[in-house]
């Protein structure tokens, strides 16, 4: 397991202990969440100035988010969320986000070399 | 194997689920809302469960729950909502709905498992319940059935009357609701069920003659007065032997709706002047104002033991007498116009 602070975006413990320690399966399952366009979706509408649709998005990350145990990525996008259905939201919250899913998509990119 | 449904627009979530669920079941997947109403309205084989996301494009859980819940054909598959909703609000409408399940992310899959099994299980249980429930009512209804039409054939024989004579008015029965059926004016009253029962019942007509003693329903001669006012009983006494065969399940019951008009009623005449009730025009009921006269019919063409037997011209002719009086005359003028077909009989 990477020691680079990555485990914070990728929980491989918790996520294995939810698959029954099926590694393939969770191979398969990260790199259909980074086939997802959800994040791109979420930055769009919120640009069109779609906040509904944002907060949908979000919620849809927050889901996939936290079954695949990548939770950095499911903290900033909780508060994300709440942010958009409340019809607004702060930039530094967007960018939080934004951050997370590099990160998290880093940390993938090492994990899955390795499972 | 039973079939599973696993509705999400994130294949991650989907894979998840199938993973653990495919051990024991088919598993088939939708992304979307419509796409899962199509395969819940078309697939083949019964879907066992379904387990479904919230936020979705387009058409969101709730709504899909709502089409579920509203075609028979799919209102009892057991519904588990699987989602990141967090309020409260929402378990509590997705519950209320009708769903048999809410399920938060992140899960546990084997939690899922667990559950969905008890609620196929439930499910199971309550549509084996449900087919024993029917047939038991089946069975109950032909029972009432057989008792009914027994007690007619014992009517039969202590008459001394041939068989025939509820053979026939059955068949003319047939012959005038399927006459009648397409006649816009009794579109409302008859339906299908008004039109099978009302055929089977007409055999049970003078059913209340069991309690008419032998002496006067067999008497050759003309019938004093008294000897008349005990005869016209029979009608009271067929529909009470009715009621208490039912013992006041006729509600649903339309077999014994209709036997008990037609005994009752049978001999209600259409300007008030009948027995037992003085029942006028409409108020008659319609089963019984048919099978007056068709027993009327039958009884001119037949030898009885008081009177030899007419000829069907001469039947009709003496029917025709009564039209507007004793008759209804709408209904007599159907059973002239199909008057052919009657004396094949």
């Amino acid at each position: 397991m990477p020691d680079n602070g990555l485990e914070k975006y990728v929980d491989l413990e918790d996520a294995l202990n939810r698959i029954r320690g099926n590694r393939k399966l969770y191979k398969i399952l990260l790199q259909s969440f980074l086939n997802d366009p959800r994040i791109d979706e979420l930055v769009g509408n919120i640009e069109r100035g779609d906040l509904a649709a944002a907060a949908k998005d979000a919620h849809t990350i927050k889901g996939a988010s936290a079954n695949l145990s990548l939770t950095g990525l499911n903290e900033a996008v909780t508060v994300l969320e709440l942010q958009l259905k409340a019809g607004g939201y702060h930039k530094e919250s967007l960018e939080s986000c934004l951050d997370s899913f590099g990160e998290t998509r880093n940390a993938i990119e090492e994990l899955v070399n390795e499972l | 194997m039973s079939s599973i449904l696993i509705v999400d627009d994130v294949e991650a979530n989907r894979l998840i689920l199938k993973d653990i669920l495919e051990e024991d079941y088919d598993i088939i997947e939708a992304k979307n809302g419509e796409e899962a109403l199509d395969i819940l309205f078309n697939v083949g084989r019964p879907l066992r469960a379904v387990l479904l996301d919230i936020v979705m494009p387009d058409m969101d859980g709730f709504e899909v729950l709502r089409r579920i819940k509203e075609n028979p054909m799919t209102e009892n598959i057991p519904v588990l909502f699987i989602t990141a909703s967090d309020t409260d609000m929402d378990e509590i409408r997705g519950l209320s709905e009708g769903a048999v399940d809410y399920i938060t992310k992140p899960f546990d899959p084997r939690s899922v498992m667990a559950r969905v099994r008890n609620h196929i299980k439930q499910s199971r249980d309550r549509e084996r319940l449900e087919v024993q429930l029917e047939r038991k009512t089946y069975e109950l209804i032909k029972t009432h059935e057989r008792t009914l039409e027994t007690l007619a054939s014992i009517i039969e024989y202590r008459s001394l009357e041939s068989g025939l004579h509820i053979k026939r008015t059955v068949e003319l029965m047939k012959i005038m609701v399927n006459h009648l059926f397409t006649d816009p004016r009794y579109r409302d009253e008859m339906d299908a069920e008004f039109c099978r029962y009302a055929v089977r019942a007409v055999a049970l007509h003078d059913i209340g003659k069991i309690g008419i003693p032998d002496e006067i329903l067999l008497k050759p001669g003309k019938l004093s007065r008294d000897e008349f006012e005990i005869i016209k009983q029979h009608t009271v006494i067929g529909s009470e032997i009715i009621d208490s065969i039912a013992q006041g399940a006729t509600d649903g019951i339309q077999y014994l709706n209709r036997a008990r008009e037609i005994c009752r009623s049978h001999h209600e005449r259409w300007d008030g002047t009948g027995y037992p009730d003085k029942l006028k025009q409409e108020k008659i009921p319609l089963a019984a104002r048919i099978a007056a006269i068709i027993d009327v019919y039958d009884a001119l063409v037949s030898v009885r033991c008081y009177k030899a037997a007419y000829s069907h011209e001469e039947a009709l002719n003496i029917m025709n007498e009564g039209c507007g009086t004793q008759f209804d005359p709408y209904i007599l003028a159907e059973f002239m116009s199909v008057s052919d077909t009657i004396a094949d009989i």
